[in-house]
Order: C-alpha cells, then sequence, then structure tokens
C-alpha cells in the first residue's frame, strides 16, 4: 500500500504549521556567491528559518523548545541551537521539562554517541537534576513531577554505553566528572576491575583505574598506604601472565612506580627487584615482549636515576633514602635503548634521543 | 557538497578551513579567494569571535578555522581586514575559566568551547594559536600561569594528554596540549621524557601508522596529531629555551622525530584512495577531515617547516 516513510512525496514544513503561523521565517544568507555551500533538506532549511526568527525576538517557550529538539534531531552537531535549547529550559524552569530532557538525551545518543554538544549538555542535565552544592545560585526548580533521578540511575545509563563500547572517551571523561563531583569513588576498583576482566587491553579502564587509585588511596588524599601499592604491583604482574607485551599494563606500573614515594623504603625496594627479575625472564620469551619490557625497565631507570639526584621537584627525600645509584641505573637506561634500536626500529629516532638526554 | 552532509552546518566553517588547507596543501592557491573572505566575514560576530556559519554562536574552533582559512586563502592582509582583533580578544576572555568561578579547581586556566559550552583541552590549544594568527599576545590578556597548569595537570601516567584532568592520554588532545605550551614557549612546565615515552609508543610497527590511544587502531588522522606532537617534542628536546624563543629563521625544519617512510607508506598505500581523497583506514569512506589530517601528515613526512605548525605568519 503506502510507500515507506522516507519514500513519501509530501515533506512537512513546520512554518505552514497554524501555530507558526505568526511567525515570518528569516532565510540563511550566504552572500552572493556562496562558498562551501550544503544542499539543506527543505525541513532542516525551513526551521531554521523559523528558529532565526524566534533567537531574533528572543522567544523561550514550550513551542522554541520543541523546534530545538527538531533541528538538534536533524543535526545534532549544532551548538547554537543546543546553546539555545538551554536558555529556554532555564527561563521554564520545570523539573519536569530537565526530566525528559533524559529520554531526548537517548534519542540523540542513538543517532551518535560521539557528540561534544550531547555530553556537555548531559552534565548540565545531571547537575540540574542533582545540585552538587557548587554550583551557584540559581532559582530552585519548579516540582512539578514526583519523577526523580539518582546517581545509581546515571551509572545504569553509562554501563549502557559501556556494553557497546568499552573505551567511549566521553563516557570516561563523563563517569570521572561523576565521580568527582558527588564523590562517590567506592564502585570505581571494582569496575575497573570487571572492565579488566573483560579485556586486558582496555587501556581507557587502567587509565581510570589510576585515577581512581590516585584521588583516593596513593595521592596525598590519603597518605602513604603500602597495601595499596604492593597490591596493584601483584594485581599488574596477575594481569601480564599471557599478554606481557601490554603496554598498558607496563605504563601503569611505571605509573604506580613513580608515585609511590609515600610507602615504606623496604617495601618498594622489594618491588624494585621482583620487577628487574620478572623483566629479565620475560626479555626471554619473545621480541615483542623483549621491546616492551625492556623499554620499561629503560625509563624505569632513567626516571629513578632523575629522582635519586634530585632533579624532579616536589617529590621528597624518599628517592634518596632508597640508596640508589644513579650512575649505574642511567647506564643500564642507554645500554638498553642501545639493544632497543636493533629490537624495536620503528622508535630509533626517539632512543637515539633518550641516549642523548642520559648524557 | 550534497545532502549528505546536512548535519553539519554547525561546522561551515570548519568545512572551509578542512577544504582549503587540503586544497592549499595540494595546490599553491585556493579557488574563489574573494568570495571565500565574505563568507568567512559574514560568520564573524559583533561580540567577537567566528561561529560555524552566519547568525551563529561564536565557537572557538570555528573561529580558528576562520582565520587560518583567512590566512590560507588570503595571507596576513585578509586577516588584517577582516580579523577584528579587538573584539576576538574580548571573546577569548571571556571564554576563559577563572579560578573563582564553578569548577574552577578542575577547569580553571582552561578555555569554555563556546559560552555555555564545554571545557577541554581543545580550546587551549584554539585559543592559542588564534592569537599567533592575529598577532595577539596572549599574555597581555589572559591568564597564561593558570592555562599551564591546566595543561600540566592533563598529563597522564602514561606521558600524553588527556582531554580534561584524569583522562586518558588521546592523541588528538596531546597535540593540543603540548602545541598550545609550545605556542606560548612553555614546553618544558611538562615531563617531556614521558610525553616522548608515549608518543614515539603511538607509531605501529606493522601498520607505520599512528593510534591515538594506548592498544588502540591505527588511524590516518594521527599522522597529523602524533606526528605533529612528536616534531614539536623533538624540537623542544634538542633546542634550549633561549634558542627556541629566536623566530628569525623562515625555515626550520622538523628533524628526525619518528620513522617518516612508514608513515607515508601508510598514508599513500592504505589511506589514499584512487578516485581521491583520504580514508581514516582501509574498510572506512573518506571525508574532509581525514583527507585534511592524513595530507598534513604527509607534509610532516617531506621537510616539513616548523613554523606552520607554530602558526609563525610573520614568518610563512
Amino acid at each position: 500500500m503506502a510507500a515507506a516513510a522516507h519514500e513519501r512525496e509530501e515533506v512537512v514544513l513546520l512554518s505552514e504549521q497554524p501555530e507558526w503561523s505568526d511567525v515570518q521565517p528569516i532565510p540563511q544568507c550566504e552572500g552572493v556567491e556562496p562558498v562551501v555551500q550544503i544542499l539543506y533538506d527543505k525541513e532542516y532549511s525551513d526551521a531554521m528559518g523559523l528558529l532565526r526568527a524566534v533567537m531574533r525576538r528572543g522567544e523561550l517557550s514550550q513551542r522554541t523548545l520543541h523546534l530545538t529538539s527538531v533541528i538538534i534531531f536533524m543535526n545534532s552537531a549544532h551548538f547554537t541551537v543546543w546553546e539555545f535549547r538551554r536558555c529556554i529550559l532555564h527561563s521554564l524552569n520545570s523539573k519536569r521539562e530537565w526530566i525528559s530532557e533524559l529520554d531526548f538525551m537517548k534519542e540523540v545518543n542513538s543517532m551518535n554517541t560521539k557528540n561534544y554538544q550531547l555530553w556537555n549538555h548531559r552534565r548540565v542535565v545531571v547537575e540540574t537534576l542533582m545540585p552538587s552544592g557548587g554550583s551557584g545560585n540559581g532559582p530552585a526548580l519548579k516540582v512539578d513531577t514526583i519523577e526523580t533521578y539518582t546517581l545509581k540511575d546515571e551509572f545504569d545509563h553509562l554501563g549502557e554505553i559501556f556494553a557497546e563500547d568499552a573505551k567511549h572517551y566521553h563516557a570516561w571523561a563523563h563517569r570521572q566528572w561523576l565521580v568527582r563531583t558527588y564523590g562517590c569513588w567506592d564502585k570505581e576498583m571494582t569496575f575497573t576491575k570487571e572492565l579488566i576482566k573483560e579485556d586486558v587491553y582496555n587501556n581507557s579502564a587502567w587509565n581510570h583505574r589510576f585515577y581512581v587509585i590516585m584521588n583516593g588511596f596513593l595521592g596525598d588524599h590519603q597518605g602513604g598506604n603500602d597495601d595499596v601499592f604492593v597490591n596493584e604491583v601483584m594485581y599488574c604482574l596477575e594481569c601480564l601472565k599471557g599478554s606481557e607485551e601490554n603496554e598498558s599494563v607496563w605504563s601503569f606500573l611505571l605509573g604506580l612506580l613513580l608515585r609511590a614515594n609515600h610507602v615504606g623504603t623496604s617495601q618498594y625496594l622489594q618491588v624494585l627487584e621482583i620487577l628487574f627479575k620478572f623483566v629479565k625472564v620475560t626479555q626471554k620469551q619473545s621480541k615483542t615482549r623483549a621491546v616492551r619490557c625492556v623499554f620499561f625497565d629503560a625509563s624505569l631507570c632513567y626516571q629513578l636515576a632523575l629522582r635519586v639526584l634530585g632533579h624532579v621537584k616536589d617529590t621528597g627525600d624518599f628517592w634518596k633514602r632508597l640508596d640508589l645509584d644513579a650512575a649505574k641505573l642511567l647506564h643500564q637506561a642507554v645500554d638498553n635503548w642501545r639493544l632497543l634500536k636493533s629490537l624495536d626500529p620503528t622508535r630509533e629516532a626517539s632512543y637515539e634521543i633518550k641516549e642523548g638526554l642520559a648524557k | 557538497l550534497g545532502v549528505e552532509y546536512d548535519g553539519k552546518s554547525g561546522h561551515l566553517t570548519a568545512k572551509a578551513f578542512v577544504a582549503s588547507e587540503g586544497l592549499a596543501s595540494l595546490l599553491k592557491r585556493a579557488p574563489r579567494k574573494q568570495a571565500c573572505l565574505d563568507f568567512i566575514e559574514s560568520c564573524q560576530n559583533p561580540s567577537g569571535g567566528f561561529g560555524g556559519g552566519p547568525q551563529q554562536l561564536s565557537h572557538i574552533a570555528t573561529t580558528y578555522a576562520s582565520v587560518a582559512a583567512l590566512f590560507i586563502v588570503g595571507g596576513k592582509d585578509a586577516l588584517r581586514e577582516v580579523a577584528n582583533r579587538e573584539k576576538t580578544k574580548v571573546f577569548l576572555q571571556r571564554l576563559q575559566v577563572q579560578q573563582s568561578e564553578y569548577g574552577g579547581s578542575e577547569y580553571g586556566g582552561s578555555f569554555r568551547v563556546h559560552i555555555g559550552g564545554e571545557v577541554d583541552m581543545r580550546a587551549c590549544y584554539l585559543a592559542m594559536a588564534v592569537c599567533r594568527f592575529l598577532e595577539l599576545n596572549p599574555a597581555e590578556f589572559l591568564d597564561l600561569s593558570s592555562m599551564v597548569e591546566y595543561i600540566k595537570r592533563c598529563q597522564t601516567y602514561e606521558g600524553g594528554f588527556g582531554g580534561e584532568p584524569g583522562n586518558e592520554a588521546h592523541g588528538g588532545y596531546s597535540y593540543c596540549g603540548f602545541a598550545a605550551l609550545a605556542l606560548v614557549g612553555m614546553e618544558d612546565q611538562v615531563d617531556l621524557f614521558q610525553l616522548l615515552d608515549w608518543a614515539s609508543s603511538r607509531q605501529q610497527t606493522y601498520e607505520g601508522g599512528f593510534n591515538g590511544r594506548t592498544n588502540k587502531l591505527t588511524d590516518s588522522c594521527y599522522s597529523f596529531w602524533q606526528g605533529a606532537l612528536l616534531c614539536l617534542l623533538e624540537r623542544s628536546l634538542s633546542k634550549g629555551k633561549e634558542e627556541r624563543k629566536e623566530e628569525n629563521s623562515s625555515d626550520e625544519k622538523c628533524g628526525n622525530p619518528f620513522k617518516k617512510d612508514a608513515l607515508r607508506n601508510w598514508i599513500l598505500v592504505c589511506c589514499q584512495l584512487v578516485e581521491g581523497g583520504f580514508r581514516d583506514k582501509p574498510g572506512v569512506r573518506p571525508d574532509y577531515y581525514h583527507t585534511c589530517y592524513a595530507l598534513s601528515g604527509l607534509y610532516l613526512t617531506h621537510n616539513a617547516n616548523v613554523n606552520v605548525l607554530l602558526c609563525n605568519v610573520r614568518n610563512l
């Protein structure tokens, strides 16, 4: 019977609808000789014509809110329209409308999940529905609905996104924002552990884990903690089993080691010994693994030497107390880089630079 | 440009930049010069900055695209005639996040991409680059020391930079962060060795091209983001601070920052299409963005002039 929806011949133009009869659309001015001209759909040009008119007169109403929805569905990166939408929402000041944003954003997300405007908008919506205390003194929302939104709902939403793409950059950034804004760190270690179990190469998960540790455990917030440091190192070694070429884990390890100046000296030295031994063993397994662990060994030696020599500011006297031989460390680093020049020619230029730095 | 570009009218100026930059790297001049300049002028707002098209909110990316396109199409004259320097200064000031603002402790020093917009590393680079194009001295009207602190907070344990403090090290944001520092001569404020560790590891042995993050796939656009980062980094490591300040040389070449022929092969053999344009990787459709950045990455493999990366309009 009927043709498919997208083949319909009748185009619905908003400007021709009775509810818009009082608005004269303003066309886009592109000059006498347009360059980079876009051949817009009729519906889009029409909606934009209305938008230009209502923006000029500053109309902040239900119908202009609807108009921004129509346009955003056709062009979700139109930042001017998202900003206008927020002006309307602030003006309407209705909790019900802000809650409706959640469904709206879900719809937009299904069309394109990697969209800066969407994720920026999401932060504003979440902040509005769950004020974190720092957001200043805006008027209280009109409570015209019994619906509420919770942090759990928000984490569930993120969970859905990660299930489709466990490395979704915007989603991870959003998660970090959530966790630090609302101080809800408690589930994060378990969460990252689960993701790493699913994919030990998921660098986003490792990065987030590091972020959580630094803001809760090893960092200044809770002072030194030997247990966490050792546990994390053992966890890394566990994760390396079977995938000893995994760059994510080696970087994580190095990161831990260079920020552990709150732990006990003997603990640290024991860990160093274990790791250097581990490198020697791993080096023999395969070329790819050798490249990775020798790279780690060289960077570690060089960075330790810098700290022992006092070249890195604000790290206290922890490094001097380790009583390591800086010259020996530098020598080991240089030997490793020389070896790497033949094992890993792709990075030959950088090994050359590093050798220069060590001198 | 057919109907499939419907979704991008917020980025007309970005397209103008990307297309003309791509073209300009191939030809010596862009077509229909005056029409281009008039169009870009129509995107400038009385309050300062440029939108994606006429009557759009000013956005820092479209402002960058506009001034860059002005320079590519019409040189310094076009910049002088079209861009309103004073208004642009005001625009940039409005976008910088003050320490005293909400979120100031996280975002303080960085910039919003537009009023009410997101705050991240892109904005720092774009703001500094705009200053260079317009020959503005950011130290005179912006808070550079807090911008530098923000950038430092974005360097991760891997050595690269994320979009916001704590975020995963990423090629695009790393280029933006480091280039922003290079444009104001403050590269030494971050850990250059760790950055070298991370950035050099982004070139893939098998493909020859770069990936954007650890354990992710190679993509032709990173030919520029990572390649250019390494060019700037190599320069910072090999030259002393005083040496770098000398802006006399119009001919400063990129040295030996990465495996150039491996990158060249990746771009030309795997990413170039017979019918024209470049793609992210085999199996993906080409687009303007990847064409622009693959070409820019290719340029880096041919004795590139560092002044281009530093937006030194005086020396170009």
